[in-house]
C-alpha cells in the first residue's frame, strides 16, 4: 500500500513538473504598430490558428504564442503595411511548430492570412479580408462594406451577418455555411462540399452557388426579392418556396432537374448549380 | 551637481542630452568632461570598425551540403558543383515553373474544349441521357499529379491523404464535366460546371505551390 | 544600401542573385554568401568572442536565410533583412546556453568583479589621440559577454534601444545602462593597454 500510495504521489509530481515545463517552453511575443486608415496586415502561420478582430483606436497589435524554440514569429512594419510571419528554424512535429496568433486591428484594416492548418476567424472588420487555408476552418463574422475571399481545399467555411461587399468563396471539400450574407455580389463555389444559404438574398445582388456532387440548400424568408434559377445537371432539385413562373428566355426548366422563378420584385439574381447534387429551396 | 550625481544620469545624457543643470557641471567639471569626452570617443571609433574577415570555407561547404540535403536548390544547367539527383523529385523546382504549365495547359485545355464546341443560345435542353457521375470512384492521375503527391508526401506525410482525396476529387468533376460537354455541346451549364472544376484544380496547385514551393 | 549593386559575376545585381535564389538557383545563393558572408561572420564573431561558435553561427544564419528568402518582399534592405536575422540566431543561440530559468538578460550580467570601477571625483587621464582599432576590436573581445552584446548591438551595428531591448527581451532603461557600463569597461580596458603600451617602451 505505501509503495503504491509513493508510486501514485510521483506520478503526480512527475505530471506537474511537466505541465510546469510545458508552459515554460510557451513563449509570448506581442508587435505593436500605430497605422493610418487603410492599413494592410498580412498573417502567415503554417500550424495554428489566427484570431482577427476589429477594434477601437488606430494600433494593431499583433500577439503570438509559440511553444518552441523551432518556430519563431517575425513582425515588420512598412509604411501602412505589416507582415507578420511565423518561420519554421528546425523541422519538427506539428505540435512545435503550432503558433497561436490573436490580432487587433483598426475595423478599416484589410487583412491577409495564410493558415494552412487553422482555424481561421475574422470578426467585426470593414476592409478587404482574403482568408486561405488548406485543411483551415474559416469562419467571418460581423463583416460590413468589404470584399471576403476565401479559399480552402477541405477547410469548412462558415460566415455570418456580412453585407455590402463582394463575397467570393472556394473550396474542394469544405461546406460552406453561409448565414445573413448579402452583397453586390455573393459567389460560392465547391467541388464535393456542401453549400448552406439561410437569409434573404438581399442588396439586389448577384448570387452564385455552384457545386459539383454536394447538396445545396438554401432557406429564404417569404420576403426575399429574388429571381431564381436552379439547376442539378445529373442530380436533383426541390422547391418549397412559392416562386412566380414567368417566361424565362434563356431558362427552360426540366421536372426534377430544374426550376425558376420570381419572388416579390426580384431584385437579387441567384443562381444554384449543381453538377450531380441535390438542390433544395425551403422557406423560412 | 556633484560628479556622483552626474555621472549617475549618465547613460541617459549620453543618449539624449542634459538639462542645463548637468549642462552646467559637464562644463565646469574637468573629470566628468574628460569621461564624456572618452565614452564619445569609443563610440564613434565603434561606428567605424570594418566588418574584420570571412569565415573559413568549411562554412560554405556546411551551408552547402545542407542545401542539398534540404532541397533547397536546383543545380544550374551544366554544373554539377550540386548533385543533380537532387532536382529529380525536387518538389521546390517542379513547384514553380514546370506546375505553372501545367496549369495553364489545364485551363487552355478546358477553354479549347469550350471554344472549339457549337454555342447555343440556351442555358440547358433536356437531354435524353444523362453522364453518369464519377464521384464516387477516384479518377485517375495523371504525371503532374503524381509529381504534386510526391512533394507533398516528403514535404508534409500527414497531409498526403487530404491532397490525394482533393485530387480525386476534382478530377472527378472535370472528368464528369468533360463527358457531358462532349456528350452534349451546347449545353452552357455543363461547359460553366468544367471551367470551375478546371479552376479548382488550379487552386488545388496553386495552394501546393503557395505551401510546398517555398 | 541600394538594392542593386552588383555582384562579384558577370552582370548580376543583388535584387537578381535573390530573385533567383527564390527559384532555388545554387549560383544565386553562392553569389549572395559571398557578397554578406564577412559582415554576418564579423557580427557573430564580435558577438560571442568565439571563432568556432562564429562559424557555426553564420553557417545557421545563411541557412535560415535560404529557408526564408522567399517570404523577402523587399520592405527593407536585404542586407538589414539579414542582419536582423543573424542577431537573432546569435541571441537564440545564448539563449539555450543560459540556464532555462535564468534570463538572458540576467546570465549576461557580469559578475561584480567584471564590471567598471567607478570613476568619481578623482584626477584622470583622458584617452588622448585616436583610438586605435586594432586595440578596441581586441577590447570588445573581453569585455564580458553581457557587455559585448550590448555594445556590438548599439555602436557597432547601429541597433536602437527599443530595437535592443526587444530582441534581448530586457528594458530599454537596462539597455542604456548595460551600454554605459560597457563604454566605462572599454575606457578602463583601452587606458590599461595604453599605460601597458607606454611602460613597454
Amino acid at each position: 500500500m505505501p509503495s503504491m500510495c509513493n508510486g501514485v504521489t510521483w506520478s503526480l509530481v512527475a505530471a506537474g513538473l511537466l505541465t510546469v515545463a510545458a508552459f515554460a517552453a510557451d513563449k509570448h511575443k506581442e508587435c505593436r504598430y500605430n497605422v493610418a486608415p487603410g492599413a494592410r496586415v498580412t498573417i502567415t502561420n503554417e500550424s495554428g490558428p489566427v484570431d482577427v478582430k476589429g477594434a477601437a483606436g488606430r494600433q494593431v497589435v499583433i500577439a503570438a504564442t509559440t511553444h518552441s524554440d523551432s518556430v519563431e514569429m517575425d513582425c515588420v512594419q512598412a509604411g501602412n503595411r505589416i507582415q507578420a510571419t511565423t518561420h519554421v528554424l528546425q523541422h519538427s512535429d506539428a505540435r512545435d511548430s503550432r503558433v497561436e496568433y490573436e490580432v487587433l486591428a483598426p475595423p478599416d484594416t484589410s487583412v491577409t492570412v495564410h493558415a494552412p492548418s487553422g482555424p481561421i476567424t475574422a470578426e467585426k472588420l470593414r476592409a478587404d479580408l482574403t482568408l486561405e487555408g488548406d485543411a483551415a476552418q474559416v469562419e467571418v463574422r460581423n463583416v460590413s462594406n468589404a470584399h471576403v475571399h476565401v479559399r480552402t481545399i477541405s477547410g469548412p467555411v462558415s460566415l455570418g451577418n456580412i453585407s455590402n461587399g463582394h463575397v467570393e468563396i472556394t473550396s474542394l471539400s469544405g461546406d460552406v455555411r453561409l448565414d445573413a450574407v448579402s452583397g453586390p455580389k455573393v459567389s460560392v463555389n465547391t467541388a464535393k462540399g456542401s453549400i448552406r444559404y439561410n437569409g434573404d438574398f438581399g442588396e439586389g445582388g448577384d448570387y452564385m452557388l455552384v457545386n459539383h456532387s454536394g447538396n445545396i440548400e438554401v432557406t429564404l424568408p417569404a420576403t426575399a426579392s429574388v429571381d431564381l434559377t436552379a439547376r442539378s445537371i445529373a442530380g436533383s432539385v426541390e422547391n418549397d418556396f412559392p416562386l412566380q413562373q414567368p417566361s424565362h428566355p434563356t431558362f427552360v426548366p426540366s421536372p426534377g432537374r430544374s426550376f425558376a422563378g420570381t419572388s416579390n420584385s426580384a431584385a437579387s439574381s441567384v443562381q444554384l448549380r449543381s453538377f450531380s447534387g441535390k438542390i433544395c429551396v425551403k422557406k423560412q | 551637481m556633484n560628479c556622483a550625481e552626474f555621472q549617475k544620469l549618465l547613460p541617459d545624457i549620453m543618449e539624449s542630452g542634459g538639462n542645463a543643470e548637468e549642462e552646467a557641471h559637464l562644463k565646469s567639471c574637468a573629470v566628468c568632461s574628460a569621461l564624456v569626452q572618452d565614452l564619445e570617443q569609443i563610440a564613434e571609433s565603434a561606428r567605424l570598425l570594418l566588418p574584420m574577415q570571412d569565415p573559413s570555407p568549411r562554412v560554405w561547404a556546411g551551408i552547402r551540403e545542407a542545401l542539398e540535403r534540404e532541397g533547397l536548390v536546383r543545380p544550374p544547367l551544366g554544373t554539377a558543383r550540386f548533385r543533380p539527383q537532387v532536382a529529380a523529385l525536387n518538389p521546390r523546382r517542379w513547384l514553380t515553373g514546370g506546375h505553372l504549365l501545367a496549369v495553364a495547359a489545364l485551363l487552355l485545355f478546358a477553354i479549347g474544349i469550350l471554344w472549339f464546341t457549337n454555342h447555343a443560345t440556351q442555358e440547358s435542353r433536356p437531354v435524353a441521357t444523362a453522364s453518369v457521375p464519377s464521384a464516387v470512384a477516384p479518377a485517375a492521375i495523371d504525371e503532374d499529379d503524381a509529381r504534386l503527391l510526391t512533394a507533398v508526401e516528403q514535404k508534409s506525410p500527414a497531409l498526403l491523404p487530404t491532397y490525394r482525396e482533393n485530387l480525386d476529387t476534382v478530377n472527378a468533376y472535370i472528368r464528369d464535366a468533360q463527358r457531358r460537354v462532349e456528350q452534349d455541346p451546347d449545353d452552357m451549364g455543363a461547359r460553366d460546371h468544367l471551367l470551375r472544376a478546371c479552376n479548382q484544380k488550379a487552386l488545388l496547385y496553386e495552394m501546393a505551390m503557395a505551401r510546398f514551393g517555398e | 544600401m541600394a538594392q542593386a549593386r552588383k555582384l562579384a559575376g558577370p552582370g548580376l545585381s543583388e535584387a537578381e542573385a535573390i530573385d533567383r535564389a527564390k527559384q532555388g538557383d545554387a549560383e544565386s545563393f553562392e553569389a549572395l554568401y559571398a557578397l554578406h558572408k564577412r559582415r554576418v561572420y564579423s557580427l557573430c564573431l564580435r558577438m560571442t568572442g568565439n571563432t568556432a561558435e562564429a562559424e557555426d553561427l553564420t553557417q545557421e544564419a545563411f541557412l535560415q536565410l535560404y529557408r526564408k528568402i522567399a517570404t523577402f518582399r523587399g520592405e527593407s534592405a536585404f542586407s538589414t533583412w539579414l542582419h536582423r536575422l543573424a542577431v537573432n540566431v546569435v541571441l537564440m543561440h545564448l539563449r539555450k546556453k543560459s540556464l532555462p530559468e535564468v534570463s538572458l538578460e540576467a546570465s549576461l550580467e557580469p559578475q561584480q568583479d567584471e564590471g567598471p570601477k567607478k570613476d568619481i571625483g578623482g584626477p584622470d587621464k583622458v584617452l588622448t589621440g585616436a583610438i586605435d582599432r586594432v586595440n578596441l576590436a581586441r577590447a570588445i573581445d573581453s569585455l564580458p559577454r553581457g557587455y559585448r552584446l550590448i555594445f556590438v548591438l548599439h555602436d557597432v551595428e547601429g541597433y536602437e534601444h527599443n530595437e535592443i531591448a526587444e530582441m534581448m527581451g530586457c528594458s530599454i532603461g537596462n539597455s542604456k545602462s548595460q551600454l554605459h557600463k560597457a563604454r566605462m569597461k572599454l575606457r578602463e580596458i583601452l587606458k590599461e593597454s595604453r599605460a601597458e603600451e607606454a611602460a613597454g617602451r
